[in-house]
């Protein structure tokens, strides 16, 4: 059969460029023959919004609310690894109780985004009683959040060399109490996907990804943990108060979208023990010593990461002296996460692509902050080589010295 | 088999008696957390005018309008630009002259157009050239921060006793008023530096060095 005769025999059908669940601008072309899945092209790259232009733009403390609002769900990932980076640009440490409240920011943020997912994943499911369970234990989660930051998402609370509002210890007691009433519901959860039959016979042995793909094709965060690669910046490379309290990653083995979900569920128990443990340590050290008190910011390069509930997100920062970065690179996780769908949707049935596209919790906003395009002809005027000459060119450029950031 | 069915009707029939879980938030009241960060508030007797909170605003949603004829000056929040960092509270001047409201978080309107508040500051301008020196309350503010050293400068001293009501400010001098007064005047940092010149050295020196 000659490839044209192939081509006449393959459905295409479209997911996006308008997710109808995930309500965000990607595009899934699914290639069919009959229900069996055997091409996937993905186009990315709706979402240009120059945030790294801009923050060059902006004042060190001034990008740290940029960057939270490179994404709404990733709004502590986001400036935890900006400051992180800023941080090791001009060797800042800061005190324990802001490495605390960062930890407890972070872990919150983990926990309210994997109820999201697992909302959607029973959604995707077209199981809606998980939907609104998830999200309904959701909402105690973005309570405490609320309590401790001021505001339900946007938290506001990184800042390069510290954090900008202290939890008082009078207010220790209740965010405890709030955190133990959190357990109760996702033992439900851990429950309600171990033995519910439904989840079962619609994830288990769906969207397989071995553990060999995993590694070739760097996969990060939960997806790769649930194929059986320990990994997790949070152990690998401690950094705010990850090393100073009692926590386990987990990893679990089968690859499949139902240990996708395991290894969230057994990770928001985790996260729930960090903030415990960071809420014991708040109590050893002094009320208020919260900031480092940094005045300025030397020329330098640095690099910040942080474990976002997605995976590892990256931010490199370099600055020239003055009280702007000159180039400030951003990577988030579902960059690396979302071609994985290649392997783990191909040779499955068209309704367990839904649930498998959404397994590795693509964050588009997260991912997209560049595309050239030419307005005229719509055209893409630089595909990816493109790029990654252009990239490689300004970093020659600023080794030998020709390019300096103005 | 069964146990799962039977978690979901005692979910059910808990969540029957309960209710629905949301709030009924427009038809009834919602009472956010102390720590909330909501609509910022200028205070009209606190704020100085000064602008700081406009150069640190992430987001630009501060607007510093100077009217150099009227000598006043305008300091507008707009609450559809606004992203409720609290930046503004936290760095002001006098740390009182905006507070982020803990209540009032019900922006929603279909005119943009309404979504600001603002308050007016008068500016004390310079006496030769026109330029804006400072807002008055922020040149009081600075005085009583001073206290007694306040009276080492004019200007600030000047807009003391005319805060009392015992002085006046001439509205602008002519250049050619006599020179060993522009000392006593109320300048702006370049007035000041050039009339300190020319007393000094006189006109001619004056010109050449320009």
């Amino acid at each position: 059969m000659s490839e044209n005769e192939k081509d006449k025999k393959t459905t295409i059908i479209p997911i996006g460029p308008y997710h109808p669940l995930q309500e965000e601008p990607e595009f899934f072309e699914l290639h069919v023959e009959g229900e069996k899945v055997i091409k996937l092209d993905i186009t990315l790259g709706y979402n240009h919004r120059g945030i790294e232009k801009m923050a060059e733009s902006m004042h060190y403390d001034q990008v740290a609310f940029l960057v939270e609002r490179v994404c709404g769900i990733c709004s502590a990932s986001h400036p935890f690894a900006y400051v992180n980076a800023v941080e090791d640009l001009a060797d800042i440490v800061i005190p324990d109780r802001a490495k605390y409240i960062r930890s407890i920011i972070g872990e919150l943020e983990r926990l309210h985004s994997h109820l999201l997912w697992l909302g959607l994943a029973g959604h995707f499911l077209g199981y809606n009683t998980v939907w609104m369970w998830a999200w309904k234990y959701r909402e105690p989660v973005l309570d405490i959040c609320e309590r401790i930051t001021g505001n339900r998402n946007h938290y506001a609370m990184f800042k390069i060399g510290g954090v900008r509002k202290d939890i008082l210890n009078a207010d220790i007691a209740g965010i405890w109490k709030m955190c133990d009433e959190l357990i109760k519901p996702l033992e439900m959860f851990r429950g309600a996907v171990m033995d519910d039959p439904v989840i079962h016979a619609r994830t288990k042995g769906v969207g397989i990804l071995t553990k060999q793909e995993a590694i070739d094709w760097c996969l990060l965060g939960p997806t790769v943990r649930a194929s059986g690669v320990a990994i997790d910046v949070r152990r690998d490379d401690p950094y705010a108060a990850y090393n100073m309290v009692d926590w386990k990653v987990i990893v679990t083995e089968n690859g499949d979208v139902f240990d996708k979900a395991m290894v969230r569920i057994l990770e928001m128990l985790e996260s729930v023990k960090i903030i415990k443990g960071c809420l014991e340590g708040l109590k050893k050290t002094k009320e208020g010593e919260i900031d480092a008190k940094v005045k300025s910011i030397p020329a330098g390069e640095g690099i910040g990461r942080h474990e976002a509930p997605r995976g590892e997100v990256f931010h490199y920062v370099r600055g020239d002296g003055t009280n702007r970065p000159a180039r400030h690179k951003i990577r988030a996780p579902s960059y690396m996460n979302v071609p994985s769908n290649q392997i783990s949707a191909i040779g499955g049935t068209i309704s367990d692509a839904a649930i498998v596209l959404a397994a590795v919790d693509p964050c588009y906003c997260c991912t997209e902050r560049c595309a050239v395009i030419d307005t005229r002809t719509k055209k893409k005027i630089l595909s990816g080589e493109d790029l990654v000459r252009l990239s490689q060119q300004r970093t020659k450029d600023i080794i030998s010295g020709v390019w300096k950031p103005k | 088999m069964k146990y799962p069915k039977l978690r979901e009707i005692k979910e059910a029939v808990t969540a029957l008696i309960q209710g629905p879980y949301t709030t009924k938030f427009p038809f009834a009241p919602h009472t956010p957390a102390p720590n909330f960060r909501g609509k910022p508030i200028p205070d009209e007797k606190e704020c100085i005018g000064c602008g700081a909170c406009a150069l640190v605003c992430p987001a630009t949603a501060i607007e510093i309008i100077d009217d150099k004829a009227a000598a006043s000056r305008e300091l507008i929040w707009h609450y559809d630009l606004c992203i409720f960092c609290g930046q503004c509270e936290r760095l002001c001047t006098t740390e009182k002259g905006v507070k982020l409201s803990n209540t009032e978080f019900d922006l929603a309107t279909s005119d943009r157009k309404t979504l600001f508040s603002g308050i007016k500051k008068e500016l004390i301008m310079c006496q030769m050239c026109d330029e804006i020196i400072a807002p008055k309350d922020q040149i009081l503010w600075t005085a009583k921060k001073l206290e007694h050293m306040a009276f080492g400068n004019y200007m600030v001293f000047s807009a003391l006793l005319n805060n009392l009501g015992i002085a006046k400010f001439v509205s602008k001098f002519g250049v050619s008023a006599v020179k060993r007064l522009d000392f006593f005047k109320v300048l702006c940092p370049k007035c000041r530096r050039q009339s300190h010149l020319i007393d000094e050295y006189g006109d001619s020196h004056f010109e050449s060095a320009k």
